[in-house]
């Protein structure tokens, strides 16, 4: 040992692999090669998968409610997602049935009207039509309307015959447009309405609850990533000693992290588990009220339950939120630590 | 193995805690660093361990510039020395054999290879037959045995204490040091912070003296 003494550091010290020269010639020297080093890598790996199972087994109160805090978060949007794909489904089905109503002259003789209605029906573009004669619309508009009064009170029937037409299903908007033109072009049809706005109105609105239902979800799941990255904090910082000691003997930060990324996905992975499980209880409870509700619209859901694609992106989308949120968690830790 | 050139640290609040040190430990040496709690021992550990970095100054660890080390060579540095802390710091929810195995699974070992490591390493400090316990169940001196196995399993060239005696009494202390002794015998590079001078004298080796961030000129030292 010397003091105070100057000397040119690079020159003067013995170069690195001196220093890495075995110590000790008492047992023989042991190899690392490669593969070693993969084995213990994997080794490593199943321990930390397997000791972070069982941390969050002994700590079920604690994880449980992560767990189903992250449900609760991800139930939300996926509802959403479920009404959202089952609707849009349905939307698609009721565009395909556009309706058509054609007014007839009121002038057009009982002949006349059976030609016409025979030429629909050979119309190979339509699928399917109702005849009104003008007593049945009149009966239907004072059923609807309650002015049976006034409608009495009038010397003859004001209402045409109507015909209401279901386009067939194949056709394409300008298809229907020109059925549409072909109709008003009848002497007999006095006018002709396609009613499609409606349509079009639901179809903008499921746009705007698409992107908002994209937007809360975004929202949640920075939400999920919060929360969860404060419970894994807690169990970081719980085995703060345990960090030190690790990094201390030679852990690099890869080592230290693993066990906590594992224990983020298992969160992930059980309050996805639990999300699915939720939606799918909570529609399967739902989904004869919604079958009676929409039976008035001649509409059924057949399966309310989210597909296995996206039950399985739901998954997968957890647990990286946990690995991400760990990873978040871990770093605060490895930072603050030597 | 150990170079310090005009190192200064200076922490956040203010307070100079090393002031120009400069030193050199060749390898092969073994060398105590002494001075009344506050000299700047700990600081001075925390600079070689990697754990601080000096505010200026180079460093020079192992061929290893560590002043101007990246933060992911740090663990490369750590595993070619042995760390004994005054307060043992073993894994209490570990048994005495995975904490001892604990450097060797880091640097990518095989579980046989870490057998008989570990193995070997225990027997040295008398405490084989005590493989399968957990710290808890041990003396005090029996805990800071397993930590001196643990930082020598690696066989690492240098080897770094923190007041390796500091709660043991006059025995046990004589004990530990001779067990330094054997492992300097062996070509380990040793530097040991101690403010016990009794445990220092009987043997002839280097001291550094530390006070207020100083080093002292050796002819003031505790020899003198």
């Amino acid at each position: 040992m010397r003091m105070d003494e100057k000397r040119p550091v690079r020159q003067a010290l013995p170069n690195r692999k001196e220093y890495y020269q075995p110590s000790t010639q008492a047992n023989r020297p042991v190899q690392i090669t490669h593969s070693t080093k993969f084995r213990v890598y994997l080794q490593h790996h199943f321990r930390s998968a397997k000791g972070s199972l069982r941390d969050l087994l002994n700590n079920f109160g604690v994880s449980s409610m992560v767990m189903l805090m992250i449900a609760i978060a991800l139930s939300l949007p996926l509802a959403f997602a479920s009404f959202w794909y089952n609707s849009a489904h349905m939307v698609q089905s009721w565009q395909e049935s556009a309706q058509m109503t054609l007014f007839l002259q009121k002038n057009a003789t009982a002949a006349e009207t059976d030609a016409f209605l025979k030429h629909i029906k050979e119309d190979k573009r339509v699928q399917s039509f109702q005849f009104h004669t003008p007593e049945q619309a009149l009966q239907q508009f004072q059923a609807s309307t309650g002015m049976q009064d006034v409608l009495r009170g009038l010397p003859e029937n004001p209402l045409p015959a109507v015909v209401t037409l279901y386009p067939a299903l194949a056709l394409s908007e300008a298809d229907i447009k020109q059925l549409l033109d072909d109709l008003t072009a009848k002497p007999i049809v006095e006018m002709a309405q396609l009613d499609l706005s409606w349509i079009k109105r639901l179809g903008a609105l499921l746009q705007v609850v698409e992107r908002a239902l994209l937007l809360v979800a975004v929202v949640l799941a920075l939400g999920i990533l919060f929360v969860m990255s404060n419970s894994i904090r807690l169990a970081v910082t719980q085995r703060k000693d345990e960090i030190e000691v690790i990094k201390l003997v030679g852990a690099n930060d890869r080592y230290v992290r693993r066990p906590f990324l594992y224990l983020g996905m298992y969160y992930g992975l059980g309050g996805g588990l639990l999300a699915c499980v939720g939606v799918s209880v909570g529609s399967w409870w739902l989904l004869p009220h919604i079958n009676t509700l929409l039976a008035t619209y001649d509409q059924q859901a057949t399966g309310w339950f989210l597909p296995v694609p996206v039950m399985l992106c739901i998954l997968g989308g957890s647990v990286m939120l946990g690995w991400i949120s760990a990873w978040i968690a871990v770093r605060q830790q490895l930072k603050n630590s030597f | 193995m150990i170079h310090f050139d005009n190192v200064n640290k200076q922490y956040t609040q203010g307070q100079a805690a090393l002031c120009d040190v400069t030193f050199t430990v060749d390898k092969g040496e073994m060398a105590f660093i002494t001075g009344h709690s506050g000299a700047g021992k700990s600081t001075l550990l925390k600079l070689i361990t990697a754990m601080e970095r000096p505010s200026n100054g180079d460093i020079w660890v192992g061929g290893h510039q560590l002043s101007r080390l990246p933060a992911h060579r740090i663990p490369v540095v750590r595993r070619f020395m042995g760390i004994i802390f005054q307060e043992h710091r073993l894994l209490m929810d570990r048994s005495v054999f995975d904490n001892v195995a604990l450097p060797l699974e880091m640097a990518g070992y095989s579980a046989y290879d870490i057998a008989r490591r570990v193995r070997a390493a225990l027997d040295k400090v008398g405490l084989l037959y005590k493989e399968k316990y957990h710290p808890m169940a041990l003396s005090g001196g029996e805990q800071q045995r397993v930590g001196i196995a643990r930082a020598v399993v690696n066989k690492p060239a240098l080897l770094i204490a923190d007041e390796p005696s500091g709660n043991l009494d006059a025995d046990l202390s004589a004990e530990i040091m001779s067990l330094f002794n054997e492992f300097n015998r062996v070509g380990v590079t040793i530097l040991i912070a101690t403010h016990n001078i009794q445990l220092i004298q009987p043997y002839r080796h280097g001291v550094l003296t530390l006070r207020q961030g100083r080093l002292l000129p050796e002819a003031q030292g505790v020899y003198a």
